[in-house]
């Protein structure tokens, strides 16, 4: 079978740092199977996908309606796409959480109208291989896109995340937090672009990623992208990759923890910021539960 | 597909050699081997040099060009041997230098002697002399600072230049590098003995009249242990040439508690295409510093790379780049932690004008033998219209758990605010623009040797004429 | 009464600065010491070094604990011997709450585990002595919080934890009246609940109103320049510093 080129970064740069796109096999291309998915105003639709299957699931959100769609991804090998069209004022929230999975080739492609506004949450636990490409096209004025993304990358596990928001539509304002844990030989990418078309006059992006690694076997590689063609826009980005710093080490030490405790605390401080915006308690169980302990929940 | 270019036109006779076709897989350049060997005919070269330019253009017709960065379209790539074949006519005439550099000779104030050497007419002018007097004073500290074909010839420098020569930036780097590789001519070269600390910085600028410097010069430069040294090439008047690439070289060597600060103002006139490689590498507890402004050029592709070899080795990059009207800069650094405890540490401001583009790209690795070692990156880049461009492209590539990275970037314009102010204390609009820019972009000036900070926010306020729509 | 926290010849820097020159102090069992000085005499570093903070190295001297020499030991195991400090300037920590902060800390100091609802009761007994809203407990610990809930918070922390020896850093500084009251009715609760032993560093007086001074100290440039009674920190409000300052 021939390769597909996968989670593209919008501009490509350095050859070597082998970021620019990921290669795999093309399972699946031609029998796709596609869900209408039927949601009413105020409903939470919940999916799970554990037949290893190309799917596709489509999304229609009319005018000033709300919905919350939540997949549960443990298909061995899932190829998964997700497309979702706000129509004006309409309300998303997209929760993914995929885990125990072999393969996962992940596309999420959302268009929203003047005033939508889409919540996409993600968590990433426990797939070997995940590649996780997501769109969102803010085209009407006043859209909003707020992605939070959590992962927890072990043995040997590989994640590449590509999000692109791209502002075509006035006052767009788009908010990006990544978060997340590596160990044992774990190989993390997450590319994050924010694009400022020409016409996207006082939009606004904030990207954010915070990575706590916990040995030295892991690889991480953090992409964060401005691109700008417009003059009135506020874009920022901010990345932390590595230890916890050293006054939080010393402030935690001197209330009686030891390093030990501090890492395990914190290691999970940065998937329980994702967990938490999930607000979903069937979810949340099942969550801890896949990442066990935590009793004071 | 690349248009044929009609070769007819121009005047090959200094290397009108029969062209030999070669493999089918060669990308046909319009150079052969023919052309190399006379160049290292009539530079003399040694055998192994000789050797070296016919391997790298060996590797320059195989390699293709990268698949990112701005479009080098315009630039004649199946036909490169026109742009070497200009080094010819370095001595070109006074009037047939654009107005628009000589009205920026004017504006900076730089006297009409200086102007024309400047240009790379080739007027008497005495930099060779201030040149052979700043020789003089080093000279005496140990230093060598000497031209770098002169020191290939003398015994004393042979061996130390092929040792290093083109070893940081081996010609299988980028296609450009190939091609330097095989035309490489004129550059300095700077040998810093053991414990010499140089006051004084030297200067490239003095040198501009070297026959062939300035187009794929290469520039190498040796520090030894504990010492330090200053080098400021170029200034930020624009050098001009009729030849649009420029594919120069800069290999720094940074030995043991050594200090290397390397400054440059880039201004190439803007029918340039400049394709610069520069590289360092730092043994233990040494430390480069880069001072990088980029103003000219049509398109540049210039990122410094900093490989931190030593224990306790750093890097600090700080650098700015201006993109006006019919620019594309795509700028930034690269640094490779390759031991422990080392620190690096990027500052860089961009401005995009007019239509300009400017791309802040930047790799961060920090590989997995560099326990304690931290790195801080933050650019910050400012629109001034809506129909110019900004993009950043920052990678960090972490190999161990015991690093400590940062990472902050912002993009935005002039505040309204901030213009009203200075306004409402009697500066017109454009001065206060010109003053928050020159303010936005002290990370570097302050960073420059009074002169030079002096002639960049100069060009700055040159670089603002005109930018009230 | 028994020496609980000795301090001989100690000498402390910064990167490579200088800034405690051979401090010598000893401490006992249930009183409250009070350490006063001008800005930038070292009150803070004195505080942060016996927590064994790593931003500072010590030069020269040792501290001892309940007789044992700590000054090479790690913070965790400081406060695991009962030693708190309260910080100046306390530390946003995002994605753990108070309440799970605070519990894993419990467990590790007392050695015990403790259940869920005992703590929470505990918790919310000591949240009410300080006016605090129960809902802090569930929020990120420290991060958002003004400077007065910070503050209180880390009362809240000495209650819980009920060390043998309680430092608070500048606890009143920037506080208005009434957090100032609060907070003291807190310190005057633990006091009254363990009878530990308090060192109280500030550079003014409203937290000390309320509290029985046993023994003031003055620092000044590094070093301790006066000792006396609780009629010191009297002689102070009117003097001011001058005359232990050095006079270049």
């Amino acid at each position: 079978m021939d390769n597909k080129k996968l989670n593209i970064l919008p501009v490509p740069t350095f050859g070597w740092l082998k970021v620019n796109y990921e290669e795999r096999e093309n399972e699946n291309d031609n029998e796709r199977r596609v869900t209408k998915l039927n949601c009413s105003d105020g409903e939470k639709t919940r999916l799970e996908i554990n037949e290893s299957a190309a799917q596709r699931y489509e999304l229609e959100v009319k005018g000033g309606q709300s919905v919350e769609v939540i997949e549960f991804i443990t298909a061995k090998r899932a190829d998964t796409q997700t497309a979702i069209k706000l129509e004006s004022g309409a309300r998303a929230r997209l929760i993914q959480v995929i885990t125990g999975t072999e393969r996962t080739i992940n596309n999420v492609r959302a268009f929203l109208s003047d005033g939508a506004e889409l919540e996409y949450i993600s968590l990433n636990i426990g797939g070997e291989d995940t590649l996780s490409d997501i769109n969102a096209r803010l085209d009407g004025r006043g859209a909003r896109f707020e992605a939070d993304i959590g992962y927890k990358v072990s043995n040997e596990g590989k994640l590449d995340i590509n999000l692109l928001a791209e502002h075509f539509g006035k006052r767009t304002e788009t908010r990006i937090n990544a978060s997340g844990v590596l160990s044992e030989k774990a190989d993390k990418t997450f590319k994050g672009t924010i694009d400022f078309k020409n016409g996207a006059v006082g939009a606004k992006g904030k990207e954010k990623e915070d990575v706590l690694l916990l040995d030295e076997t892991v690889r991480n590689r953090t992409v964060p992208l401005i691109l700008c063609a417009e003059e009135d826009v506020e874009g920022s980005h901010g990345a932390s990759i590595g230890r916890i710093d050293e006054r939080q080490l010393f402030y935690m030490r001197s209330r009686g923890l030891d390093e030990q405790t501090i890492y395990k605390l914190a290691a999970r401080a940065r998937l329980d910021m994702v967990i938490r915006r999930i607000d979903d308690e069937q979810t949340n169980a099942r969550i801890r539960q896949i990442l066990g302990g935590n009793d004071d929940e | 597909m690349k248009e044929k270019t009609v070769v007819s036109d121009i005047d090959r006779s200094l290397y009108d050699f029969r062209y030999e076709e070669d493999e089918s897989e060669y990308f046909d350049s319009g150079l052969s081997k023919e052309i190399i060997s006379a160049i290292s005919d009539e530079k003399n070269d040694t055998e192994w040099m000789r050797e070296f330019r016919l391997k790298a253009l060996d590797i320059y017709s195989k390699t293709k060009m990268v698949e990112w960065g701005p479009s080098i379209e315009g630039l004649d790539v199946d036909n490169i041997v026109t742009y070497i074949r200009q080094r010819s006519r370095m001595n070109t005439d006074w009037s047939e230098v654009p107005d628009d550099i000589k009205d920026t000779f004017e504006r900076l104030g730089i006297p009409q002697a200086e102007r024309e050497s400047l240009a790379g007419v080739g007027a008497q002018y005495d930099s060779e002399l201030v040149y052979h007097n700043v020789r003089k004073e080093v000279a005496e500290s140990g230093v060598v600072y000497t031209d770098l074909e002169s020191a290939m010839h003398d015994e004393k420098y042979a061996d130390m230049i092929r040792e290093h020569f083109m070893k940081l930036v081996p010609p299988t780097d980028h296609k450009f590098a190939a091609l330097h590789g095989a035309v490489w001519s004129g550059g300095s070269f700077v040998y810093v003995p053991k414990g010499v600390k140089l006051e004084i910085p030297l200067q490239s600028y003095f040198r501009l009249n070297a026959k062939g410097a300035g187009q794929f010069e290469h520039t190498l430069i040796i520090l030894e242990e504990d010492s330090y040294l200053h080098f400021i090439e170029g200034c930020s008047a624009p050098k001009y040439y009729e030849a649009g690439l420029h594919a120069g070289c800069v290999e720094l060597f940074v030995g043991k508690n050594a200090t290397l600060r390397y400054s440059t103002i880039e201004n190439w006139s803007k029918n340039m295409y400049n394709l610069n490689t520069k590289r360092a590498v730092v043994d233990e507890g040494g430390k480069i510093e880069w001072v990088s402004g980029s103003f000219g050029s049509h398109v540049s592709y210039l990122y410094p790379m900093s490989i931190l070899n030593g224990k306790g080795a750093s890097a600090e990059f700080t650098g700015i780049t201006f993109a006006g009207e019919g620019q594309n800069l795509d700028t930034g650094a690269k640094i490779v932690h390759n031991a422990p405890d080392t620190s690096s540490y990027i500052n860089t401001k961009s401005i995009s004008k007019s239509g300009g583009i400017s791309t802040f790209r930047s790799a961060v690795t920090v590989n997995s033998n560099a326990e304690g070692s931290k790195s801080a990156v933050n650019c910050e880049s400012l629109m001034l219209d809506r129909i110019s461009r900004s993009d950043t492209v920052p990678v960090m590539d972490i190999k161990t758990d015991k690093a400590d990275i940062g990472h902050e970037a912002k993009i935005g314009r002039i505040s309204d605010e901030a213009v009203f102010y200075l306004m409402s204390r009697g500066l017109d609009e454009e001065s206060a623009k010109a003053m928050i820019v020159r303010g936005f972009a002290d990370n570097v000036s302050k960073e420059l040797p009074l002169e030079y900070a002096v002639e960049m926010n100069n060009l700055i306020g040159l670089e603002m004429k005109g930018s009230i729509g | 009464m028994a020496n609980l926290l000795e301090i001989k010849d100690l000498s402390v820097s910064a990167e490579e600065k200088e800034i405690l020159k051979g401090v010598s102090l000893t401490l006992s069992e249930n009183e409250t010491h009070v350490l006063m000085g001008p800005n930038g005499a070292g009150k803070s570093t004195l505080g942060s070094t016996i927590m064994g903070s790593p931003e500072y190295t010590v030069t020269k001297g040792k501290i001892l604990f309940d007789g044992e020499d700590i000054t090479e030991l790690s913070a965790d195991k400081r406060a695991k011997k009962g030693i708190f400090l309260s910080f100046q300037n306390p530390i946003e920590i995002p994605g753990i709450t108070l309440s799970q902060f605070l519990r894993n800390a419990h467990e590790q100091v007392t050695g015990k585990h403790t259940k869920l609802w005992d703590f929470k009761k505990q918790l919310k007994a000591a949240m009410e002595v300080l006016d605090m809203d129960t809902s802090y407990a569930e929020r990120d610990l420290n991060a958002g919080f003004s400077g007065g809930e910070k503050k209180k918070a880390e009362i809240l922390q000495l209650l819980i934890l009920k060390p043998k020896l309680a430092i608070l850093d500048e606890t009143d500084s920037g506080l208005d009246v009434d957090a100032v009251r609060t907070v003291s009715k807190g310190i005057d609760e633990y006091k009254r609940t363990t009878g530990g032993l308090l060192l109280v560093i500030t550079h003014n007086t409203k937290i000390l109103d309320a509290l029985k001074v046993d023994k003031t100290h003055i620092l000044a440039d590094g070093a301790i320049a006066a000792e006396g009674g609780a009629e010191l920190v009297g002689q102070v409000i009117s003097e001011g510093f001058e005359k232990y300052t050095k006079k270049d």
